[in-house]
C-alpha cells in the first residue's frame, strides 16, 4: 500500500514537471504555420580572383550582391552551392554532400530547429551550423574542418540574411539564408 | 607522374623509385609525404597506450532503494518549487536527431553590418 502511494506521488510529480516544460506558444502555432522552407546559398567572396572574372551569382541575389560590394572588399563573388530544406514548424533539418569549394571538399549543413510564433513573420533559427571539411588522402584520418559557421538567427519571412566569415586564402565565405513560411 | 597520382600512392603507403623522384621535384607532395609519415607515427604511438581498467560493482539493494527515494524526492521538489518561467521550445523528436553536435570550439562575435536595403541583413562572424 505504501509502495503504491509512493509510486503515485512520483508519477504525479513527474506529470506536473512535464506540464511546466511544455512551451505554450509553440503549441499554439501548430494551426498557423505548418512548414518552414529554408533556401540556402553558399557564396564565396574572392580576394584575388583570376583576371577578367565577373561575379557568378544568380539574379535572385543581385540586391544582396550590391550590398556585399558596398560593405566588403572582395573583388568577386561566386555561387558555390544552393539548396533548399523544408521542416515542420519547430523542427530541424540536416543536409550534407560534396562541394567544389575545395579539393575533396564536403559540407554538412544543419539547424536544430526553426520556429515561428503566432502572429509573427519572423523565423527563429536555432543552432544553424555549416561545416566545410576536406577529406584526407589517408583512409584512416578524419576530415579536416576548413570552415565553420555556427550561429542563431532571427530572419523575417523572405528576407535575405547573410552570415559571412573569413575563409582560407584570404577569401570570405557567405551563407545566405532566405526563409519562407508555409501556412 | 602527376601530383594526384603521387598523392594516391602516398595515401596507400607505397614508396617507389618513381615516387621518390617526384618528391625530389615537387615541394607540395614532399610536404604531404612528411605529414603522412608524422600522422602514421602518432597513430602508431596511440596503439601502445593502455586504456585504464574500470571495475564496476553491482549496487546493493538497499542503496538502490535509497537512490530511488532520493530521485523521487528531487522530482517532487522540482515540480513544486521551480517557478513557472517560460522555457525555450523543445525540439521535436525529428530534430533531436540533429541536435547532438558540440558547440563551436572558439567563441565568435557576431557583427551586424548596416545596409540601406531593409530586405538584406548582413552579419559577420569574427573569431575572438
Amino acid at each position: 500500500m505504501k509502495r503504491t502511494a509512493f509510486v503515485l506521488l512520483v508519477m504525479g510529480a513527474l506529470v506536473c514537471a512535464q506540464e511546466k516544460g511544455v512551451p505554450k506558444g509553440v503549441l499554439e502555432t501548430k494551426g498557423n504555420v505548418s512548414n518552414i522552407e529554408l533556401t540556402v546559398y553558399l557564396v564565396s567572396g574572392l580576394a584575388n580572383p583570376p583576371a577578367a572574372t565577373k561575379d557568378e551569382v544568380p539574379p535572385d541575389l543581385n540586391s544582396m550582391l550590391q550590398q556585399l560590394h558596398g560593405v566588403f572588399m572582395y573583388k568577386n563573388y561566386k555561387l558555390v552551392d544552393e539548396f533548399t530544406l523544408r521542416s515542420r514548424n519547430n523542427g530541424g533539418a540536416e543536409l550534407g554532400g560534396e562541394i567544389d569549394y575545395i579539393p575533396r571538399g564536403q559540407y554538412d549543413f544543419r539547424y536544430k530547429f526553426a520556429r515561428v510564433y503566432p502572429g509573427e513573420h519572423v523565423v527563429h533559427i536555432d543552432g544553424l551550423r555549416l561545416e566545410i571539411s576536406q577529406r584526407s588522402l589517408a583512409p584512416n584520418l578524419a576530415p579536416a574542418t576548413v570552415a565553420l559557421v555556427a550561429t542563431d538567427l532571427d530572419v523575417a519571412d523572405g528576407q535575405k540574411t547573410v552570415v559571412g566569415k573569413s575563409a582560407h586564402n584570404g577569401d570570405g565565405l557567405f551563407l545566405v539564408v532566405v526563409p519562407k513560411i508555409i501556412p | 607522374m602527376t601530383c594526384p597520382e603521387c598523392e594516391l600512392l602516398l595515401a596507400e603507403g607505397e614508396y617507389g623509385a618513381e615516387i621518390e623522384a617526384h618528391l625530389r621535384e615537387c615541394a607540395s607532395c614532399r610536404d604531404l609525404s612528411l605529414d603522412l609519415a608524422a600522422n602514421s607515427t602518432v597513430l602508431e604511438s596511440l596503439k601502445s597506450d593502455e586504456l585504464p581498467r574500470i571495475s564496476v560493482k553491482a549496487p546493493r539493494r538497499v542503496l538502490a532503494y535509497g537512490l530511488a527515494a532520493a530521485a523521487a524526492a528531487a522530482a517532487l521538489v522540482i515540480a513544486l518549487v521551480v517557478p513557472r518561467t517560460p522555457v525555450p521550445a523543445t525540439p521535436t523528436s525529428e530534430s533531436q536527431a540533429v541536435v547532438d553536435n558540440p558547440p563551436p570550439a572558439k567563441s565568435q562575435m557576431k557583427i551586424k553590418m548596416l545596409t540601406p536595403d531593409p530586405n538584406v541583413v548582413i552579419y559577420w562572424l569574427a573569431d575572438n
